[in-house]
C-alpha cells in the first residue's frame, strides 16, 4: 500500500519528494498506523501550500492589508481583549453596562459644574444617554437641545470639547485609558417638539372656536352630563404585563379541548 | 443562633403575660386599632370596607362609631354570608349594609345603591388573602393543607378559572412572566420548565399537594427562610404567583387605588393594609402620585425626567398628587402583635388623606 503511494509521488515536484522522504522517515523511527500518517501528510501538504494553522503565530498580528483607522480599531480591540468578531460576550455586556453608568454619572457631572461647561451654559443641553461600544473604541454620548431645529455650532461647540472631557474623565481613572468621545444628536427629541408645535397648532385653533359662548356652555353641559356616569377605565398591565392576554390565552386553550372532547363524543355516538 | 431565639421568647412572653384571657380572646384583625385611629369615623359618615373578610375592622369601626354607616364589600360569598348575618343582627342593623363583588364592580355598585361620586368619608382596604381562606383546604390556597387547586377567591361565584386550569393551559413563557413578575421567583424559568415538563408527562396537577411536592422536587438547593427566620416552603413564593394570575389581584388594587380617588370626598380619608412588597408597591405610588394614565408608574418616581416636558402645565399635571400621607413612615405591626399573630409580619399600613 505504502509503495503504491510512494510510486505515484515518485511523478511529482522535488519538493513534495523531499516532503514524502521525511514522512516516511518519521514514519519508520516512530512506528505509528496508516492513519496518523496521512493525517502527518496533510498537514505537512497544508503548510506547504501556505494554509496556517489556528494556533499559527501570525493571527496576533493585524493584517496590512486594513488601512489606517482600520488598523487603530483592530489594535484597540486587539488592546481589550475582544476578537476581531462581532459578537460579544456576556462579560463584555455587563461591562458595557457599568461603564455606560459610569461614564453618564461623570459626564454629566463634568458638562454641569466643570469648567468645560462655559460655553454650553444657556443652550439647554440635556444629556440622555451614554454608550459605550462594544470593542470600546468610542464613547458615543446622545444629547438633546432646547429647540427642535438643528443646531450645528452648538454640535460643533460640543465635539470641540470632547478631547478636554476626555481628559477629565481619564483623571477619575475610569478606564485605564479612556476611548474617544462622540456626540451625537438623539432624534427622539425632535419627535417631542414637533408633537409639542402640532399641539401648539390645535390650541391655537381651539382658542378660535372657544369665542361662541353658545357652544361652550353646551360644552359644559354635556361634559357635567358624562361626569357624572363616566368612571375610569381599569388598566389590565401593571408591571407591563398583560393579565387579559394570558387568561384569554388560556381560556382559549379550554375551549378548543372541550370542543374537542364534544366532537369526540358525537363521533362515537354516530358510530 | 441568638437571633433564632427572639420569636419563640417574643412567643413565651406573650403566653405569659396573657395566659389567662387565652381562651377568650377574640379574633383580632391586624393593626386594627391603628387603621381606626387613622380613619378617624365621625357620626352620621359614610365609610367602605373595601374587603369585609370576618369582619373585625368593621366591627370595630362601628364599635367606636355607632352612627357611622358602613359599606362591606367582599368578593368571596362566605364573607359576603358574614356580612349579612352580621347586618341582620340587632346590634349593627340598618347601620352595615353588604356589598358582593369584586374593586372593579363598585361602579355598578354605586349605580345599584344610588351612591354619588365624592361622598364617602372613608375606605378602607386589607389586601390579601383572609385567614379564613387560608385555613380551608377546600379553598385550594394554603401549602401545607392538601386540598383541590383552586385558589379563586369568590368561589366560581362569577366563572373564572382555577389554578388546576392555568397551570394546565398557560405557556411556557407567560407561565416565567407570572411566576416572575407576580411572584418574585428567581428560579422562575427551572420552576416553570418543570411544570410544563410535568404537563407534557400527562400529569395533571390537581391537588395542592401536588404542586407543593412538584416544586420542592424542582428546587433542591436548601430551605427559604422568612422574615421570622422561620424555615419557609420552597413554593410559597409560586402559590402567591398563581394565587395573584387567578385572581387578578394586582390590577384590582390599582383599579381600587383609582376609585378610591373617584369615591372619597375631599379630606376624605383612605386606610390600607399590604402584606406583600408588590401591593405595597402600588398603594405608594398612588399616594405619592406616581401614576401614569390610571396605573401606577412602572418605574420610581426618581428615574423620570421632568425636563423633557418644558409646558408647565402638562409637567403640573403629571406630578400632581391626589393624596397627602398622614404618616412619615409605613406603620408596620409591632414586636407584640407579630409574635400573637405570626400572618402580621409582613403586613403595612398606609394613610392619606385626599386633597383635591
Amino acid at each position: 500500500m505504502l509503495s503504491i503511494r510512494v510510486l505515484r509521488l515518485q511523478n511529482g515536484h522535488s519538493v513534495l519528494n523531499n516532503a514524502c522522504q521525511l514522512a516516511l522517515s518519521r514514519n519508520k523511527s516512530s512506528k505509528r498506523s496508516s492513519k496518523d500518517n496521512v493525517t502527518r501528510q496533510g498537514k505537512i501538504f497544508g503548510s506547504l501550500f501556505g494554509n496556517r494553522l489556528k494556533g499559527s503565530k501570525s493571527h496576533w498580528y493585524p493584517s496590512p492589508d486594513a488601512g489606517t483607522s482600520g488598523n487603530q480599531k483592530s489594535l484597540h480591540a486587539l488592546k481589550f481583549g475582544t476578537p476581531h468578531s462581532k459578537t460579544t460576550c456576556s462579560h463584555n455586556n455587563r461591562r458595557m453596562s457599568v461603564l455606560n453608568k459610569l461614564f453618564m454619572t461623570n459626564i454629566t457631572d463634568i458638562l454641569a459644574t466643570g469648567a468645560v461647561a462655559d460655553s454650553i451654559v444657556g443652550h439647554g443641553v440635556q444629556i440622555s444617554y451614554v454608550k459605550i461600544t462594544s470593542d470600546f473604541s468610542r464613547i458615543n454620548v446622545y444629547w438633546m437641545g432646547k429647540d427642535g431645529g438643528e443646531n450645528q455650532e452648538l454640535e460643533n461647540t460640543l465635539n470641540r470639547m470632547s478631547g478636554k472631557l476626555q481628559h477629565e474623565l481619564s483623571q477619575l481613572h475610569l478606564m485605564g485609558e479612556v476611548p474617544k468621545i462622540k456626540f451625537v444628536r438623539d432624534k427622539t427629541s425632535t419627535g417631542l417638539h414637533q408633537v409639542h408645535e402640532v399641539l401648539s397648532k390645535i390650541d391655537l385653533q381651539h382658542s378660535y372656536s372657544s369665542s361662541n359662548a353658545e357652544v361652550e356652555e353646551s360644552d359644559a353641559q354635556s361634559c357635567q352630563t358624562a361626569a357624572d356616569e363616566e368612571w375610569p377605565e381599569m388598566r389590565q398591565d401593571f408591571l407591563s404585563f398583560n393579565h387579559s392576554l394570558v387568561m384569554d390565552k388560556i381560556l382559549g386553550k379550554m375551549r378548543k379541548s372541550k370542543d374537542a372532547w364534544v366532537n369526540h363524543r358525537q363521533n362515537i355516538a354516530k358510530t | 443562633m441568638k437571633r433564632l431565639l427572639n420569636p419563640t421568647r417574643l412567643r413565651l412572653d406573650w403566653l405569659r403575660r396573657s395566659s389567662i384571657d387565652v381562651t377568650t380572646a377574640p379574633h383580632v384583625p391586624v393593626l386594627c386599632d391603628t387603621a381606626i385611629e387613622y380613619l378617624q369615623p365621625v357620626p352620621g359618615g359614610t365609610y367602605f370596607d373595601m374587603t369585609f373578610g370576618a369582619g373585625g375592622h368593621t366591627r370595630r369601626l362601628l364599635e367606636k362609631c355607632p352612627e357611622a354607616k358602613v359599606y362591606a364589600l367582599d368578593r368571596d360569598p362566605l364573607a359576603h354570608q358574614l356580612a349579612r348575618d352580621m347586618s341582620e343582627s340587632e346590634e349593627f342593623k340598618g347601620r352595615l349594609i353588604p356589598l358582593l363583588g369584586k374593586f372593579s364592580d363598585l361602579p355598578k355598585l354605586f349605580k345599584e345603591h344610588g351612591l354619588a361620586k365624592n361622598s364617602v368619608d372613608g375606605m378602607l382596604f386589607d389586601f390579601g388573602c383572609s385567614s379564613m381562606q387560608f385555613d380551608e383546604a377546600v379553598r385550594g390556597f394554603s401549602i401545607s393543607r392538601d386540598g383541590p387547586l383552586d385558589m379563586r377567591m369568590d368561589g366560581g361565584h362569577s366563572g373564572g378559572v382555577t389554578a388546576a386550569d392555568v397551570l394546565a393551559n398557560v405557556e411556557e413563557g407567560d407561565l416565567v412572566k407570572i411566576l416572575r413578575m407576580y411572584g418574585e421567583e428567581k428560579a422562575a424559568k427551572k420552576i416553570a420548565r418543570g411544570l410544563v415538563d410535568a404537563r407534557n408527562a400527562l400529569f395533571k396537577i390537581e391537588t395542592t399537594k401536588q404542586l407543593a411536592d412538584i416544586i420542592e422536587n424542582i428546587m433542591d438547593g436548601g430551605t427559604r427562610k422568612d422574615k421570622l427566620r422561620r424555615p419557609a416552603h420552597s413554593a410559597t413564593k409560586t402559590f402567591q404567583a398563581i394565587r395573584i394570575f387567578v385572581n387578578n389581584e394586582l390590577n384590582e388594587i390599582n383599579y381600587g387605588m383609582v376609585l378610591a380617588n373617584e369615591i372619597l370626598r375631599v379630606d376624605g380619608r383612605l386606610v390600607t393594609i399590604t402584606f406583600h412588597s408588590l401591593e405595597d408597591t402600588i398603594v405608594k405610588r398612588h399616594i405619592n402620585g406616581n401614576v401614569l394614565a390610571g396605573a401606577a408608574n412602572a418605574l420610581p418616581l426618581k428615574y423620570s425626567s421632568h425636563y423633557a416636558i418644558d409646558e408647565p402645565d402638562i409637567l403640573e399635571s403629571l406630578t400632581k398628587k391626589s393624596w397627602k400621607q398622614l404618616h412619615r413612615h409605613v406603620i408596620v405591626p409591632d414586636a407584640d402583635e407579630v409574635a400573637r399573630n405570626t400572618r402580621s409580619r409582613s403586613a403595612k399600613l398606609r394613610a392619606a388623606v385626599k386633597t383635591n
